[in-house]
C-alpha cells in the first residue's frame, strides 16, 4: 500500500513538475507550406517562408474561391537561416512549424554560391522533413511564393503535384544530399519558373494566368549550380535513370533509300516504362560506359502511311524510335560531358561497383577531371505495347479503300 | 455475522415438533409473528381429525391448493370415506390425499419453516410430529421475452428470466443429456438465494468444478440481489477495470460456453447468469457469430476488435496529434482541423473532455429517464451538443465526429460490461495524452496490456488464446473458422 502511494506520488510529481512541454495547441501554430531561399546583400540569406492563413482556408472552401489569399509570404534577412526564422518568429504572433513543408526552392544567386547552408538547416531541424522536394529558380525564388495558386488552396502544393507527377528527374532535400556526399555523383535539381498558362504568345498582357512550369533541371558541381539543362534533355536524363512516367518521344520518318511519300511523316510514342542498365568497362586508361536503355511505349500518332498490322512497319517505327532515344541518350551524356563536366547520372557510383579497386586507387579522388574523358556507347531496345485503337493511318490512300 | 441471524432462528433452533396440533400451531405462530403474509387454515377432517395448512400468501398458487387439496378434503370429510390419520398411514396421504405430486417430509421447525419461507405449502395434522410440505408453488412470473442487452438477428429469442427453475429448465432444454449437472446451493443468510452451479460433467474439468463451488461456497453475505454481488466475491481480481466473468442473458450462450467446458452459475430472480472462466475474446464474442456464416462472422469480429481500439483511443489521438504531433496529421487534414478549432477557446485536452463527458452523461440520462422524456433528451443532446456547440464555436466539428465516431464504438461491444470498462478507461488515456502526447498513450496502453496479461479467470489467463499463444484457440478468436473445418466432432456424414 506504501509503496503503490509512493509510486503514484512519484508519477503526479513528475507530470506537474515537467508540464507538458511540447505542447502546442493547433490554434498557435502558422504552417509553413513552402519555404524559399534566397542570397540577399553582404552575403546574407533571405528566408522566405508561405504560411498558411487558416482562417481564410475555411473561407475559400465553402465560397469556392475568394480573392484573398490562404497564404502569407513573410521573409526575413539573416546570417544563417536560423538567423532568419528567428527574426521572423520575432514578427509572428504563432508558433512556425515546418513539419507540413512541402518544397524549398533556392534561387539562382543563393544556388551558384553553394546551398550547403541551406541543405545543413534542413537536415539537422528536427520538424524538417527529408522528402521536402529541392527546387531552383532563375531569378529571386521568393517572387514563387507570392504567386497565386490556380487549383490548389496554397501555390506550393502545385509545385509538389507537378514534382510527383515526374515529368522531370527530381530531387528531395534527402538525394540531394546523398548525391552531395556520394562520390561519384553529383546532385541536380528540378528548374521550375513560373510561366504563362497560355502559350508563348505575342500578346501577352499582365493579367493572363501564370502557372508553374518544370522547365528544366539544374546541375550542380557539389553544392554549387553550373547551369541549367533544358527540358529534352531533362527527360533523357529520366530515361537513363529509368524513371519514365508519362513522356512522350516523337520521331521523323524519312525512307532514305526511296523517299516516296508513303513512308514520310511522323509518329509519336508515348512511353510507359524505362529500364536502363549501364555497364562500365576498364581497359587499361580508358573507361567506357555502355548504356542499354530498355523503353516500353505505346503508338499514339501516326502521321505516315505505315499499316500497322504490318510486323515490317512496326519494325522500322520501332528501329527509328530506337535511334532516336540512342541519339538524345548520347548527346545529354555528351552535354554533361563537355559543357558541365558534372556526373548527374552517377557514373561513378556504377564504377565504384563495378571495380572497387580502381576505383579507390586510381578515380576516386579525381573524378571530375576523368568523368568527361569517359566513352559512351548507346543502345537502345523501344518495345511497341500497342498502336492505340485504330491500325491504319488516317493518311491512308482512298483508293485502298475502294478495293 | 451473529447479529445478521433473523431473530426467528431463535425459535426455531433445537424446536422438535410435538405430535400435540395446537402446540405446534402456537409456535409456528410465534415464529412468524407479525408476519402479515403468513395464513393458516384450519380445518377438521371426520370432526375428530384437525389439520391446519400453512403457506405464505402470494407465494403459493392458490387454485392449487383450492382444487388439489382443500377439495379432497372436503369431499372425503363429507363421504365420511376417510381414516384417521396416523404415522402409520402416513403414505396415505402421499398417495390419496393430495394431487401435489411433489411431497415431502418436514423433521423440525427449522426445515419447516425454511419449506415455507421459500413458497411451499406445509400441512400439519393433529397427532403428527412431521410436517408435510407440498409443492404449490406459484407465483407471478414475467413471460419468457427477448433478452434486452443482448438481441441478436439471428438465434433464439428466449432470454432468462428472474424464476431460477425457469431459467434451468431453459438450459436444460437445450442440454437433454445427463452429463448436465445442476447443483443447488442456499446462500445469503437473509435472502437464501438459490444458486444453481452448472457444468457438463466429462467436458468441464474436474478442477475448475471444485474451484467454483469452493468459491461460491465460501461466500458470506446477507442478500444477494444480482448477479453482480457474486461476481465481485468471485471474481480473481475484483479492483480490475475488466470484468473476468461472463455475464449473460442468453441460455443459448450459457449452453455454448458449457460445451466449451465452462462453469455456469443461475441465480434466481435475476435474469443474468454468470459463466465463468471469462476471458477478454469470450466478452467480444456474441452467440450470434455462431449462427451466420462464417465469413460474415470473421468480418464483424475484426469490425469489433477495430471498435475495442477506437474507443479507447480515438478521443486521446486526437488530443495527441493535435496538441503535440501536428507532422503526423496529413497537410490538408491538418488545415480542415486547425480552421475548424480556430474559434474554439479551450485547449483539445479540455473540449475532448467537455464532449466526452457530456456524451456520458447523455448516455447515463437516456437509461434512467423514463421512455416519453427520452425523446426530449435526445433531441436536445443532438442539438445541443451535435449543432449549437459546434456553431457557438465552443467545439469543433472533427471533434464532435470523433466523439461520436467513439460512441458508436463502444455500442458495438457485444458485452456491455466490458463497453462500459473501455468507457471508463477512455479517460485515463485522455489525461495521458493531454500530458505525454503519444508517448503517454503508449506508456499507458502498455500499462493496460501488462494488466490484462496478468489477469486470470478461475486459473485461466484472460487473454487466451493469445498469450499464451495457442493456434488452434485464434481460429475462434480473432476469426470465426468454419465449422467444417474447426471442430472434429462435427461434420457431414457422406452417404
Amino acid at each position: 500500500m506504501r509503496k503503490t502511494l509512493i509510486l503514484i506520488l512519484t508519477l503526479l510529481i513528475s507530470i506537474s513538475l515537467s508540464g507538458c512541454w511540447s505542447r502546442v495547441e493547433l490554434n498557435d501554430v502558422a504552417i509553413v507550406t513552402g519555404t524559399a531561399i534566397d542570397l540577399a546583400e553582404d552575403d546574407k540569406l533571405q528566408l522566405s517562408l508561405q504560411i498558411l492563413k487558416v482562417k481564410m482556408t475555411k473561407g475559400i472552401s465553402e465560397k469556392g474561391g475568394a480573392s484573398d489569399s490562404a497564404t502569407l509570404v513573410v521573409s526575413e534577412t539573416g546570417e544563417t537561416i536560423l538567423d532568419a526564422y528567428h527574426l521572423l518568429q520575432k514578427k509572428l504572433s504563432r508558433v512556425v512549424i515546418f513539419s507540413h513543408n512541402r518544397v524549398v526552392i533556392v534561387g539562382d544567386k543563393f544556388a551558384r554560391s553553394g546551398i550547403t547552408p541551406a541543405l545543413e538547416f534542413f537536415s539537422r531541424h528536427r520538424e524538417a522533413r527529408g522528402s521536402n522536394f529541392l527546387l531552383t529558380t532563375q531569378g529571386k525564388a521568393k517572387d514563387l511564393l507570392m504567386t497565386p495558386p490556380n487549383f490548389e488552396i496554397f501555390t506550393v502544393e502545385e509545385i509538389r503535384e507537378e514534382e510527383k507527377a515526374l515529368l522531370m528527374e527530381s530531387a528531395t532535400v534527402r538525394d540531394f544530399i546523398f548525391r552531395l556526399l556520394e562520390q561519384g555523383i553529383e546532385p541536380l535539381s528540378t528548374q521550375v519558373q513560373v510561366v504563362p498558362l497560355n502559350g508563348l504568345d505575342s500578346s501577352q498582357s499582365q493579367n493572363d494566368p501564370s502557372g508553374f512550369g518544370m522547365v528544366g533541371v539544374g546541375i550542380f558541381n557539389n553544392d554549387k549550380l553550373i547551369g541549367w539543362m533544358k527540358r529534352r534533355d531533362a527527360e533523357t536524363l529520366l530515361w537513363i535513370k529509368g524513371k519514365v512516367k508519362n513522356t512522350a518521344i516523337t520521331v521523323t520518318m524519312p525512307d532514305e533509300k526511296a523517299p516516296n511519300e508513303r513512308i514520310s511523316g511522323k509518329i509519336s510514342a508515348q512511353l510507359y516504362k524505362a529500364k536502363t542498365n549501364i555497364k562500365p568497362k576498364i581497359q587499361g586508361d580508358n573507361i567506357s560506359f555502355e548504356i542499354n536503355v530498355h523503353i516500353t511505349g505505346e503508338i499514339f500518332e501516326n502521321s505516315t502511311k505505315l499499316n500497322f498490322t504490318e510486323v515490317q512497319s512496326l519494325n522500322k517505327v520501332q528501329h527509328a524510335l530506337e535511334q532516336e532515344i540512342e541519339k538524345r541518350v548520347t548527346s545529354t551524356v555528351e552535354k554533361l560531358k563537355k559543357q558541365y563536366k558534372s556526373d548527374v547520372i552517377g557514373l561513378g557510383i556504377l564504377l565504384h561497383r563495378a571495380n572497387k579497386k580502381v576505383w579507390n586507387e586510381k578515380y576516386s579522388k579525381q573524378w571530375q577531371e576523368e568523368f568527361p574523358k569517359v566513352a559512351i556507347q548507346t543502345k537502345a531496345h523501344f518495345k511497341i505495347v500497342g498502336t492505340g485503337r485504330v491500325n491504319d493511318s488516317m493518311f491512308w490512300d482512298e483508293k485502298k479503300l475502294d478495293k | 455475522m451473529a447479529p445478521n441471524l433473523p431473530p426467528a432462528d431463535t425459535y426455531t433452533h433445537n424446536y422438535t415438533l410435538s405430535r400435540d396440533l395446537n402446540e405446534n400451531l402456537q409456535q409456528f405462530l410465534a415464529i412468524f409473528d407479525k408476519c402479515a403474509d403468513i395464513q393458516y387454515r384450519p380445518f377438521e377432517i371426520n370432526v375428530e381429525q384437525k389439520g391446519s395448512l400453512i403457506y405464505l400468501s402470494g407465494m403459493v398458487d392458490t387454485k392449487s391448493i383450492d382444487l388439489d387439496i382443500m377439495r379432497q378434503f372436503m369431499e372425503s370429510s363429507i363421504t365420511g370415506d376417510f381414516v384417521k390419520l396416523t404415522d402409520d398411514i402416513k403414505h396415505t396421504i402421499q398417495s390419496k390425499l393430495s394431487f401435489i405430486s411433489q411431497v415431502s417430509w418436514a423433521n423440525d421447525f427449522q426445515e419447516a419453516v425454511g419449506y415455507i419461507l421459500s413458497g411451499d405449502l406445509a400441512l400439519l395434522m393433529d397427532g403428527w410430529n412431521q410436517v408435510l410440505i407440498m409443492n404449490a408453488k406459484g407465483w407471478e412470473k414475467r413471460a419468457i421475452e427477448e433478452p434486452a442487452t443482448e438481441a441478436v438477428i439471428r438465434g433464439p429469442r428466449e432470454g432468462f428470466q428472474e424464476d431460477l427453475s425457469t431459467n434451468i429448465s431453459l438450459v436444460r432444454r437445450r442440454l437433454k443429456t445427463v452429463q448436465l449437472k445442476m447443483e443447488m446451493v442456499v446462500l445469503g443468510q437473509l435472502s437464501n438465494t438459490n444458486i444453481a452451479i452448472t457444468y457438463l460433467e466429462g467436458v468441464a474439468k474436474d478442477d475448475l468444478i471444485a474451484e467454483v463451488k469452493k468459491r461460491v461456497g465460501s461466500i458470506r453475505i446477507n442478500a444477494i440481489l444480482e448477479s453482480g454481488y457474486i461476481e465481485e466475491l468471485i471474481e480473481d481480481n475484483s479492483l480490475s477495470p475488466f470484468p473476468q466473468v461472463v455475464i449473460t442473458e442468453r441460455p443459448d450462450r450459457v449452453v455454448g460456453n458449457l460445451l466449451e467446458g465452462k462453469v455456469g452459475i443461475l441465480i434466481d430472480n435475476t435474469p443474468f447468469a454468470i459463466i465463468v472462466p471469462g476471458t477478454f475474446f469470450q466478452l467480444l464474442q456474441s452467440p450470434e457469430d455462431y449462427y451466420q456464416r462464417y465469413l460474415v462472422s470473421t468480418f464483424i469480429r475484426f469490425l469489433r476488435l477495430l471498435a475495442v481500439a477506437s474507443s479507447l483511443l480515438l478521443p486521446s489521438l486526437y488530443i495527441a496529434l493535435t496538441t503535440y504531433h501536428h507532422e503526423m496529421i496529413p497537410t490538408m487534414l491538418l488545415v480542415s482541423i486547425a480552421s475548424s478549432r480556430e474559434t474554439v477557446p479551450f485547449p483539445a485536452f479540455v473540449e475532448a473532455l467537455l464532449m466526452e463527458v457530456s456524451f456520458e452523461g447523455l448516455r447515463e440520462a437516456g437509461v434512467r429517464l423514463p421512455r416519453p422524456v427520452g425523446q426530449a433528451v435526445s433531441i436536445v443532446g443532438a442539438l445541443v451538443i451535435g449543432q449549437a456547440a459546434v456553431a457557438a464555436g465552443i467545439v469543433s466539428s472533427p471533434l464532435v465526429i470523433i466523439v461520436s465516431m467513439t460512441g458508436i464504438a463502444s455500442f458495438i461491444f457485444p458485452s456491455f460490461q466490458l463497453g462500459l470498462s473501455f468507457r471508463l478507461l477512455r479517460f485515463p488515456m485522455m489525461i495521458a495524452a493531454a500530458t505525454l502526447g503519444l508517448y503517454g498513450i503508449l506508456m499507458l496502453l502498455l500499462m493496460l496490456l501488462l494488466h490484462m496479461l496478468n489477469l486470470q479467470s478461475f486459473g485461466h489467463p484472460y487473454m487466451a488464446p493469445l498469450a499464451p499463444l495457442r493456434f488452434r484457440g485464434i481460429k475462434d478468436v480473432i476469426v470465426r473458422a468454419n465449422r467444417l473445418r474447426r471442430f472434429k466432432n462435427s461434420s457431414r456424414t457422406s452417404e
